[in-house]
């Protein structure tokens, strides 16, 4: 399978099952978007010669590649991620919290005690097997208002298992930093997540304080001392709706700001929901991650998660193939030590796994998610974007089409674009023109 | 080539009979939380030495 396609004067082909990607002229690009590779007919002598490399690259192995046979027993594989809800509950009240402002819809606003963190990383520890890296994201609801479980949690892990690789990571919503606490941040944690949405008027309709106001003013200074004592990673994170589908404004506004590491992401909302993105969104905002790409092609001072392509050293088939993880490699515990797939499940309870309280987790739910990655969900095998999303987010499928398995199609088509952009960003990078 | 430019080759398939070890990071652990990129996660493994892909062979997980 080859995906063809033309961005701002370029013309690129993609070898999906070999990784291969290539850059072609428009004589090249006219053979294989035209059918005229298998069928040679009135080719123009540029045609004829294109066609003849075209033909070479196929025989080398680096277009129209066959798909390898890979065998992974997926359902085998060990946990290595929790992402950890210490609090159910939050000091913010966003429009679109998919966490149901803190609770998750259980109606009891929670803080993961000590004692259930350390079950937590028993868990992880005699699931782990053999792997060594083993992560751990401090969510909620807002992880800053258990910020004591989150130092236990961090020392008991670090006295636990001294021969792991353990990486801390947290996502807050910034309202409790303080110097204290941002100390504490840049010292342990090797990744923060600060969540922002852009623009002060975007951010400021979605992201409410409790009891109300805006909450871009209170956090922004906090996050500009986070990034400007860290040396470690960072993203400031945000998310976009409805409201502003010209979210590239609010993209070049975090960047205007300082901010080097920015990922923003389309909410991912039931159908009806007023901030729903629809199918009718996707050219405007197919559109917007062109004009990050033309504004990423002339200002390289800051990264765009979705644009992060590594083509040379990125992950292997193995990786891409079984995609994010969840409910295998990744999973997410309550305050209670309930277990869930991951955090985007959390209080659907026909999807709860188990409890790091009695070391319980369900093979059978296990197995809904081994069994769908990239080459288990039907619109994946005929996708050229396979490699690349790794088979896209199972909530996201749960929440627009109520089937892990039936992909969400806006989300698809936004990931294909983000692909295409990022790979085109790449041909500009390469040094070989 | 005249035509054609490679900007890199055969990544996936190289990366075929060295399995996979694991022990790169989860997707959703870094910036999404709700969406899915695998490709913008890094491999754990060496780099590549003279144009040989992951140069540690690892049983398959």
């Amino acid at each position: 399978m080859v995906h063809s396609y033309a961005l701002f004067g370029r013309y690129i082909a993609i070898d999906v099952h070999s990784g291969a990607v290539h850059e072609l002229d428009r004589a090249a690009f006219d053979v294989l978007q035209k059918g005229l590779l298998f069928e040679p007919l009135n080719l123009t002598p540029e045609q004829a010669e294109a066609r003849e490399e075209l033909l070479a690259l196929k025989e080398d192995g680096l277009l129209f590649t066959e798909p390898e046979a890979v065998t992974v027993n997926y359902a085998d594989l060990p946990l290595k991620a929790l992402c950890l809800h210490v609090s159910h509950d939050c000091n913010l009240r966003c429009a679109y919290c998919f966490a149901k402002t803190g609770d998750f819809g259980t109606g009891r606003r929670l803080t993961m005690p000590p004692e259930v963190a350390e079950r937590a990383i028993d868990y992880l520890l005699a699931r782990c097997g053999g792997r060594r890296n083993l992560e751990i994201d401090f969510f909620g609801g807002e992880p800053l208002m258990a910020l004591d479980t989150v130092k236990h949690t961090v020392t008991y892990a670090r006295r636990a298992a001294p021969d792991k690789n353990f990486r801390f990571t947290l996502t807050t919503n910034g309202v409790l930093l303080d110097d204290g606490v941002t100390e504490y941040l840049n010292r342990e944690m090797s990744n923060v997540v600060l969540s922002l949405d852009g623009r002060r008027q975007v951010n400021d309709a979605a992201r409410r304080l409790v009891p109300d106001g805006g909450s871009y003013d209170e956090i922004l200074p906090k996050y500009r001392h986070v990034i400007a004592t860290r040396t470690g990673d960072y993203y400031v994170r945000g998310t976009y709706t409805k409201r502003n589908t010209d979210f590239a404004e609010d993209i070049a506004h975090l960047a205007s700001l300082g901010f080097r590491n920015i990922s923003l992401e389309p909410a991912v909302l039931p159908p009806g929901h007023p901030l729903a993105l629809t199918e009718e969104d996707v050219p405007a905002l197919c559109r917007q991650y062109e004009l990050l790409c033309e504004r990423m092609a002339e200002d390289g001072s800051f990264a765009f998660f979705h644009f992060n392509v590594d083509l040379a050293q990125g992950p292997c088939v193995y990786k891409r193939l079984r995609g994010c993880g969840a409910g295998v490699e990744y999973a997410a515990v309550t305050p209670e030590g309930d277990v869930y797939p991951c955090h985007q499940f959390v209080g659907r309870e026909e999807y709860r796994m188990g409890s790091v309280l009695d070391g319980s987790f369900d093979k059978d739910i296990s197995s809904w998610f081994s069994d769908i990655g990239a080459e288990g969900r039907e619109d994946c095998r005929t996708c050229w974007a396979r490699f690349y999303c790794g088979g896209g987010c199972a909530a996201s499928n749960l929440t627009v089409n109520g089937d892990i398995a039936l992909c969400d199609r806006l989300g698809c088509a936004l990931e294909k674009k983000r692909l295409e952009c990022a790979i085109y960003l790449k041909t500009l990078k390469s040094g070989i023109y | 080539m005249k035509h054609i430019k490679t900007l890199n080759r055969a990544v996936l398939k190289d990366s075929v009979p060295h399995g996979g070890c694991g022990e790169c990071q989860t997707s959703c652990q870094s910036a999404c939380k709700t969406s899915c990129t695998v490709a913008n996660q890094k491999c754990e493994r060496p780099p590549k030495v003279s144009g040989t892909l992951r140069q540690i062979k690892q049983p398959v997980a």
